[in-house]
């Protein structure tokens, strides 16, 4: 008897010390967790190396597919700072060269400012891009400084906080005017290459 | 961002697009537009590629300092000499010192030769009569000898 009357005792007094508790606890402020990929203030420094693949002239008659350019390769580098959670400014300098053939050498380096929209899935980051610049052209004696109009795609996946990997593929329209209008042409290169972007 | 001026007015300004920050921006965005909008009077890069051709092979290799014209016969220096008779057909070497042809020269009836040795010093001159059929050797050493 007097057993139960101590097991009993012992359930009443934790049930006080519990209810005493529950009392006693402050109430919690909500919390939310909303996952930003992109802040706003984000800033990017991208890199990549790959090939350029000439696709036609525009001239003066038309399209003109036997360029005489062959496949070649590119490279660059750049910088871009988000000013929204989605659009980025930036900077980029690219270096690409192909060969002819006649055996020579086409070098361009096209210096252009870079305006991005981030589309974002999950750790999949998909950047499209328009660059417009100069590009400083040299084929064998010859220098040229003209506009460069770069539309690209990219696809990264965000490997860690800091770093991300993945391939863009760029659209290179070059055009080229002279006071003699039928040396006019606009180069169509395509550029496909691989990636990286470091987060800051 | 809403600021106020020094009278007091509310002045606003965005904090992206600070015209300030943007005039270096736009200075460049006007050059590159004037530039892009310049004819260029220097020879065309993308034209002159659409007009190259595909380059047959060599048929002398090595690095050519000069060729001549005797007759009709054509040479060539590569650090050896190569005779092309009549201006057609395979290339042929012909017999020379034992240095390395440099260049050569003719004054049309000859062929003169300048050989240099390993340290590219000039050492000799040869020349070729070949319509007298005079292969003057002994006047070929260089520098030349005085009479």
């Amino acid at each position: 008897m007097k057993r139960t009357i101590f097991i009993m005792l012992l359930i009443v007094s934790g049930a006080f010390l519990l209810g005493a508790q529950t009392a006693t606890e402050p109430a919690q402020p909500e919390t939310s967790y909303d996952y930003e990929p992109i802040r706003k203030g984000d800033q990017l420094i991208t890199g990549g190396l790959g090939i350029t693949i000439p696709l036609f002239n525009m001239t003066p008659d038309g399209l003109n597919k036997e360029t005489n350019i062959n496949t070649g390769g590119t490279g660059n580098i750049g910088y871009s700072r988000f000013i929204t959670s989605n659009i980025a400014l930036g900077g980029e300098i690219t270096f690409a060269f192909n060969t002819t053939l006649g055996e020579n050498l086409l070098f361009y380096l096209p210096l252009t400012f870079r305006a991005t929209y981030a589309l974002v899935f999950d750790r999949i980051h998909v950047p499209l891009s328009l660059g417009v610049g100069g590009a400083i052209q040299t084929y064998n004696d010859i220098n040229y400084f003209g506009l460069i109009v770069k539309p690209e795609i990219g696809a990264f996946y965000q490997y860690s906080p800091e770093w991300s990997f993945g391939g863009t593929v760029d659209w290179n329209i070059m055009p080229e005017w002279y006071k003699n209008s039928a040396d006019d042409r606009t180069a169509n290169m395509l550029a496909v290459g691989f990636g990286f972007r470091y987060h800051f | 961002m809403t600021i106020r001026n020094q009278s007091g007015a509310r002045v606003f300004r965005s904090p992206i697009f600070n015209a300030a920050a943007l005039r270096p921006l736009g200075a460049l965005v006007l050059a590159v537009i004037a530039l892009a909008l310049t004819g260029c009077t220097y020879d065309p890069i993308f034209a002159s590629i659409e007009s190259e051709v595909a380059l047959a092979d060599p048929t002398l290799r090595g690095t050519i300092t000069s060729m001549a014209r005797v007759g009709t016969d054509l040479y060539a220096a590569n650090g050896k000499i190569s005779e092309r008779t009549g201006g057609t057909g395979s290339w042929e070497t012909i017999a020379i010192p034992d240095f390395r042809c440099y260049e050569i020269a003719t004054d049309g009836t000859s062929l003169y030769a300048l050989f240099q040795d390993s340290d590219y010093s000039p050492v000799a001159v040869r020349r070729w009569g070949f319509i007298s059929e005079n292969l003057d050797q002994q006047s070929a050493a260089f520098p030349p000898r005085s009479a």
